[in-house]
């Protein structure tokens, strides 16, 4: 996407949420619609579940609701620095109570692995392929929300906001409110841990 | 560059953000080390599945379940934060408005000051009222505060416990009297 073109959709979104402060309830649907799709897309990465991403997703939107009339409009990438801050913040406290209830109830990390296959079997299949590769490419995508998902809470948020929400690492570090430093090394340590999870999906072959 | 120290620029490697220098150099160590470069080619290929996962669209109902809760929040406001010492001290605390902070600190350290020297006092009181009344208090403290290796200190170690040493004892036998009387006559 053109620079000029990244610009005005984020001013697009501070103009929306200007709006929003006014009390244009069509100003917040627009925001929904323009952004539901991204935030319930990181926080299923993140999470590896469907459903409970919804929730969070809604419960994000309504935080930000509630809160627009705090919100500075300062124009680049502030609202989606914004906005995937407070979605951040929910995944860190459902990973958190998901760990304490593991502790607790012992449960088996293969019940975590299979959270991530209803969001392989309901995503669309894409129609120029053949069954056959269909199948292949739907396994490989298996494997690698099981990898995202073994890895620990502090690569993995930096991993899905960098590699699959597509943000900048200054957009990622002022997100996670950590050092640009920080945030690059740990995006590169995770991503090398995934790939060493992914060896035996990945072929170095197939270029 | 070697083969410990390139995985560290892998992503700057792949995203070119790498000084041309450093860049060079990562090129020229993934051509002459095989090993490295199947390394990368992983490292790579990761990335890019990675990147290729697609976008989850929300279910149907998310956009309605959304309303109603958008609609609950418009009916019932969040109840309105007010802090906590507002709502325990009421008007004391306006009254002294920007300085409370200042006024519960130096209030907490009354506090502390009082209870400390309170339990101070205790002590002293209990002390001294114990030796008076009771001068055994006074001889036992006295003996706890004897310097084991003291000449004063009353068992020394070695006597205590060593079967060549003599121990002396001395028993006091109380005196008794006998009458003709708590005999029934017989003494």
């Amino acid at each position: 996407m053109p620079r000029n073109s990244i610009e005005n959709e984020f001013c697009l979104d501070d103009r929306l949420m200007l709006q929003c402060q006014k009390g244009e309830a069509e100003a917040f649907n627009q925001i929904v619609q323009r952004h539901r799709t991204a935030l319930v897309t990181f926080i299923a990465r993140l999470l590896g579940d469907r459903e409970t991403a919804e929730d969070l997703a809604q419960e994000s939107l309504l935080r930000m609701y509630r809160a627009a009339n705090r919100y500075k409009a300062e124009g680049s990438t502030k609202f989606t620095t914004w906005m995937y801050h407070i979605a951040s913040n929910l995944c860190k406290n459902e990973l958190r109570n998901r760990n304490r209830r593991q502790r607790h109830f012992m449960v088996q990390t293969d019940d975590q692995l299979r959270l991530g296959q209803d969001l392989i079997a309901t995503a669309p299949a894409d129609p120029t392929l053949q069954p056959d590769q269909q199948l292949v490419k739907k396994e490989q995508q298996s494997a690698v929300q099981n990898a995202i998902s073994l890895l620990p809470e502090t690569y993995r948020l930096p991993l899905v906001l960098r590699d699959i929400q597509g943000l900048s690492y200054n957009q990622v570090s002022a997100t996670l409110k950590l050092p640009l430093g920080t945030v690059k090394s740990r995006i590169n340590r995770a991503r090398l841990m995934l790939k060493d999870l992914l060896k035996p999906v990945v072929s170095p072959t197939e270029r | 560059m070697n083969c410990t120290t390139i995985e560290d620029n892998f992503s700057d490697y792949l995203e070119d953000s790498l000084p041309a220098k450093l860049r060079q150099s990562v090129a020229d160590h993934l051509r002459s080390c095989p090993n490295c470069q199947r390394e990368f080619d992983l490292f790579q290929q990761s990335v890019s599945a990675l990147q290729q996962l697609p976008e989850i669209e929300p279910s149907a109902f998310f956009d309605t379940d959304l309303q109603i809760q958008l609609a609950l929040t418009e009916m019932m406001p969040p109840p309105e934060r007010v802090p906590i010492l507002d709502q325990v001290g009421g008007k004391f605390w306006q009254l002294i408005g920007s300085w409370r902070w200042v006024v519960s600190t130096v209030l907490a350290f009354v506090v502390i000051a009082v209870y400390l020297m309170a339990t101070r006092i205790d002590v002293v009181l209990v002390s001294s009222s114990e030796k008076q009344s009771n001068p055994q208090v006074q001889s036992i403290e006295k003996r706890d505060l004897v310097d084991e290796d003291s000449d004063s200190f009353p068992f020394s170690s070695d006597s205590m416990f060593d079967p060549a040493v003599e121990i002396q004892q001395n028993y006091v036998f109380p005196t008794v009297t006998y009458s003709a009387l708590s005999t029934g006559g017989r003494l």
